[in-house]
């Protein structure tokens, strides 16, 4: 029996010498957004430009961030519209989809948040445009989402649903 | 005559006066053959005192009233037995049963595989037959065996699961079905095991490096099908299967037919399953930070079928023996709309019907000719194995495009992705002194490769793939309780993958304003290249039997793993997986020093197993978060192969107590921890702590019910907090399970039920190792299943 209790205690050391290494710092925790503009539901006018205001936090640090808006119609997909039978002519509508990463606002004269732990970005640098491709903006509903990742490659996002229509009123934040 | 079949040999030997009661003891032996039976049931009258033989087949009733009884004692597959005695004193019983004639049909179906001659390793090895895999009876063949300790199963969804074992999943477990490693699991995570699970009589599962064995790939373990057994009797038999599941209404059916007639053995099995939307303990699901409902508790559009066919040949001559396995195991599974790109709410609207199956879905054909030989030579024996398998798969769903100038294809414009793999093997060993103390076998092993892909959208590339390797093994028995055993193994490959570049994912990235340099680097989808592989593996053992009761083993081993060809050169979205995925093209071959060991006690009442193991890889290939935005839609950061060193440990524990003849306790424990030594983050899918508990009753009785065990089952599932890299960390949980197998006699029949309530409190819980964990979609809730099994003729 005693090789017994030496294999059950050749277990535990298997067992615990990887819990006594976890006193090795790791980052399991994902970056934090927080996006006050714009706000849920909140609608723009084809032509004008997203005021974006988000609060980045990370609790070692930031790494990246980059901004999808999409088209929400058919009740959130990307399948639906098959392109032979809607043959678009001139006067129809388009549906507008654009990411912005992060490198075309550094750019613009944005400081990179790559290293820090916490970040407010504040500007007016996303256009929605009023045609693409001679076409109208398609009006609707659409889903702006914001994504960051943080120097382990912890990613967080948050989804929100906006409006792009000619009836939005002037923003006035 | 009825006399000379029936009782055999009584003895009885003094042992003492008793002043109290007196005891009887004694032995159920088979007449036969030489060896006793466990767990024949013995009854005692008057005073209806039941109790059952013991692994040695023993037996003992104390404090009994001196007078007359009739002992009564029976087992399946033998004649029942009846004994008046005289009881005046302690009394010792040989008894010897006789086979009957017509139960040995049952052992045909139930029997236990024939030893095949080949050096074993020195590694865990769990031995299941037809009785465990049908009364564990799960989703899928890997879930089944997901109730043995150390192994787990990668779901996905209600009906496709791989194996993974300590921790080790994807190409890191081989399947080897009769001799041939079973293909199509090396295409991705959501690609499960072909296997129809009816159709397993017998299998073995290894837990640790078996590179030795098997080459590439089986570095975790393999799973090993077993052939069926060719009973002693000349006759024609079958069996019909029925099962039923509430969970997802399943209704299956499985028969086989088996003739034998002089040297040919011939059998067939044709299994239909058909199956609607399995239903979970949730109202809805939350994906993108939306919650999306789920109507009626159900996962629409995960309905399926089944349709397998198996035929096999064998013929058994004095110094040759051949078989020849035909088998199609296909499918059509529906995916959830909501986990096929972006969710849509209209989508997952009920469509009146739970049975129907709409795209998206995935169908798959496996096709796969096997042929067995072995010749008996003088002091030698020549196996020869040769294995053809094509794998197909399809994933339908409604043309659609993330890039708004892709044409619909003109033909087959639903046909997303498509994989056609062929592959053939050819295993050829020798294997001399066999009856002596050193024993030695000597191989070498062949695979061809051939995969073409198809579809409107790209994910895995075209490739082609060749290895070889030879290998020779040892087994020196030092005496009856010592045999040492090691061997080495060398193999080669190449691997040439096809390049392909997307013109319509540059145009869109171009209109997107990239540079043309990063849009050409985009649109690469798979880079064409060739590589070539070579490396050694090798193990060596110990197994040392001190006494009857103990048992130790122990296994050192080195085994490698060629990287795929996703691995080396995949660039782009994984539907499945919802993330860009991009290969290296620098990737080594993976290797892993494993140790092994294993401690087995058992007693009349104990029977406790410990098996732990440690092991380090040198460059264990996983995909990491790379931090850096994918340009493409839908996709968030780019996850790339990289190669790390990586430890894992852990072990598991089982113990089994039977309290008297009929109750029994057991539990068991499985633990794996990793770490990749380079950053300190865990593993991928790293399997959580589990630890089960379990009480049953069984019994026998000669009426009706013959045969009866009862089973209450704990099961929990620990926190799974130690995540790789943005893994999400997964809750436990605790879930109970019933068990009902009864054996009835039905006039000269037996009849077979195996009844399971698996998650009797519905309890919602998440699979870490789940493919749908990623969508917080739980595990299907209380599932009620019913599987009646008729012998015929």
């Amino acid at each position: 029996m005693k090789t017994n209790h030496i294999i059950v205690l050749l277990m535990l050391a298997a067992v615990t010498a990887f819990s006594g290494c976890d006193s090795n710092e790791i980052d399991t925790a994902k970056p934090q957004i927080l996006l006050s503009e714009p706000a849920e539901e909140e609608a723009y006018a084809p032509g004008s430009a997203i005021h974006f205001v988000v609060t980045l936090s990370d609790n070692v640090a930031l790494a990246s961030y980059k901004v999808n808006i999409h088209g929400a119609f058919d009740g959130h997909t990307h399948s639906a519209v098959q392109p032979s039978l809607t043959r678009a002519t001139d006067a129809e509508p388009h549906p507008f989809e654009r990411t912005w990463m992060e490198s075309e606002f550094i750019a613009q004269g944005e400081e990179p948040i790559a290293g820090k732990q916490q970040v407010i970005i504040n500007h007016r640098l996303m256009v929605i445009p009023d045609s693409i491709e001679g076409r109208p903006v398609k009006e609707g509903h659409y889903h702006f989402t914001v994504y960051c990742t943080d120097s382990s490659g912890q990613e967080s996002f948050i989804a929100r649903e906006v409006e792009i229509t000619h009836e939005a009123g002037e923003h006035l934040h | 005559m009825k006399k000379m079949i029936l009782l055999l040999l009584l003895t009885a030997v003094v042992l003492g006066i008793n002043g109290q009661g007196v005891s009887m003891k004694g032995y159920v032996h088979c007449a036969e053959h030489d060896h006793y039976l466990p767990a024949a049931s013995i009854l005692l009258q008057p005073g209806e005192r039941h109790l059952q033989s013991d692994e040695n087949g023993f037996f003992a009733l104390d404090e009994l009233a001196r007078g007359n009884y009739l002992l009564t004692v029976q087992y399946i597959g033998y004649e029942p037995l009846t004994l008046s005695l005289s009881l005046q004193q302690d009394t010792l019983l040989h008894i010897h049963l006789h086979p009957s004639a017509l139960l040995l049909k049952e052992v045909m179906i139930e029997g236990e595989q024939p030893k095949e001659p080949s050096l074993a390793p020195a590694l865990a090895v769990e031995e299941l037959g037809r009785h465990f895999l049908m009364q564990e009876h799960s989703e899928s063949f890997a879930k089944t065996l997901a109730t043995l300790p150390g192994v787990a199963s990668m779901d996905i969804g209600a009906g496709f699961s791989k194996p993974v074992i300590r921790g080790l999943g994807f190409n890191r477990v081989a399947v080897s079905d009769r001799g041939i490693v079973q293909q199509s699991q090396q295409w991705g995570a959501d690609h499960g095991l072909e296997i129809d699970q009816y159709d397993v009589d017998n299998v073995r599962v290894y837990k640790g490096p078996m590179s030795l064995h098997h080459g590439s790939d089986a570095m975790g373990g393999v799973i090993e099908i077993l052939p069926p057994q060719v009973p002693q009797q000349e006759g024609v038999r079958g069996d019909l299967t029925l099962t039923a599941k509430s969970n997802n209404d399943l209704m299956g059916v499985s028969a086989a037919v088996a003739a034998k007639s002089g040297r040919w053995y011939l059998r067939g099995r044709a299994t239909l399953q058909h199956y609607g939307d399995y239903r979970v303990p949730a109202d809805t699901v939350t994906y993108l930070t939306r919650q999306l409902p789920l109507h009626g508790r159900r996962m629409k559009n995960t309905a399926g079928r089944e349709q397998n066919l198996s035929f096999s040949v064998n013929y058994g001559g004095d110094s040759l023996e051949s078989w020849l396995h035909a088998s199609y195991v296909s499918g059509r599974n529906g995916f959830f709309p909501g986990a096929h790109g972006i969710p849509s709410l209209d989508r997952l609207l009920p469509d009146g019907s739970v049975r129907n199956l709409d795209m998206p879905y995935s169908s798959s054909g496996h096709l796969k000719l096997i042929s067995n030989n072995r010749i008996k030579l003088k002091g030698a024996t020549l196996q020869a194995d040769l294995g053809v398998q094509q794998n197909r798969r399809a994933e339908r769903s409604p043309f659609h495009t993330h890039y708004g100038s892709q044409p619909p294809p003109a033909v087959d414009p639903d046909l997303e992705l498509q994989f056609l793999l062929n592959t053939y093997t050819l295993n050829s060993s020798i294997l001399w002194d066999q009856e002596k103390r050193w024993r030695k076998q000597a191989g070498i092993a062949a695979e061809l490769q051939h995969n073409r892909v198809g579809g409107y959208s790209f994910l895995l590339p075209a490739y082609d793939r060749i290895t070889g390797g030879a290998w020779w093994m040892n087994e020196f028995v030092v005496n009856d309780r010592l045999t040492l055993s090691g061997g080495l193994r060398y193999d080669i490959g190449s691997l040439t993958v096809e390049g392909f570049h997307d013109p319509l994912l540059e145009a869109y990235l171009l209109s997107q304003q990239l540079s043309a340099a990063e849009a050409a680097q985009y649109a690469q989808r798979a880079e064409a290249l060739q590589r070539r592989f070579g490396d050694w593996s090798g193990a060596l053992g110990i197994v040392y039997r001190p006494s009857e009761r103990h048992a130790f083993r122990m296994n050192v081993g080195k085994s490698f793993r060629y990287p795929t060809a996703a691995e080396l050169a995949s660039n782009g979205v994984h539907h499945g997986a919802f993330r860009h995925e991009q290969g290296n093209n620098t990737l080594n071959p993976e290797r892993g020093i494993q140790w092994d060991g294993e401690y087995r006690y058992h007693d009349h009442r104990w029977e406790v197993t410990v098996s732990p193991f440690l092991s380090h890889f040198g460059n264990y290939i996983f995909l990491e978060p790379s931090g850096i935005w994918s340009m493409l839609p839908h996709t968030g950061q780019i996850y790339r192969y990289r190669q790390a060193r990586a430890v894992t440990g852990g072990g598991e524990l089982a113990v089994t107590y039977r309290l008297d003849a009929h109750w029994q306790l057991g539990g068991d424990l499985e633990v794996v921890r990793n770490r990749n030594l380079e950053d300190g983050y865990a593993l991928p899918f790293s399997p959580p702590d589990m630890a089960t508990g379990d009480l049953s009753y069984r019994g026998f009785s000669p009426g009706t019910m013959a045969q009866y065990r009862l089973r209450l089952q704990y099961r929990h599932v620990w926190d799974q907090q130690r995540v790789a890299k943005n893994e999400e960390a997964t809750a436990g949980t605790s879930l109970w399970d019933f068990s009902a197998h009864l054996q009835w006699r039905i006039g000269r029949r037996r009849v077979i039920t195996d009844l399971q309530v698996q998650n009797i409190f519905d309890r919602p819980f998440l699979n870490h190792l789940s493919f749908y964990r990623r969508l917080n979609i739980p595990e299907p809730g209380r599932n009620v299943q019913l599987i009646v099994r008729v012998p015929i003729g």
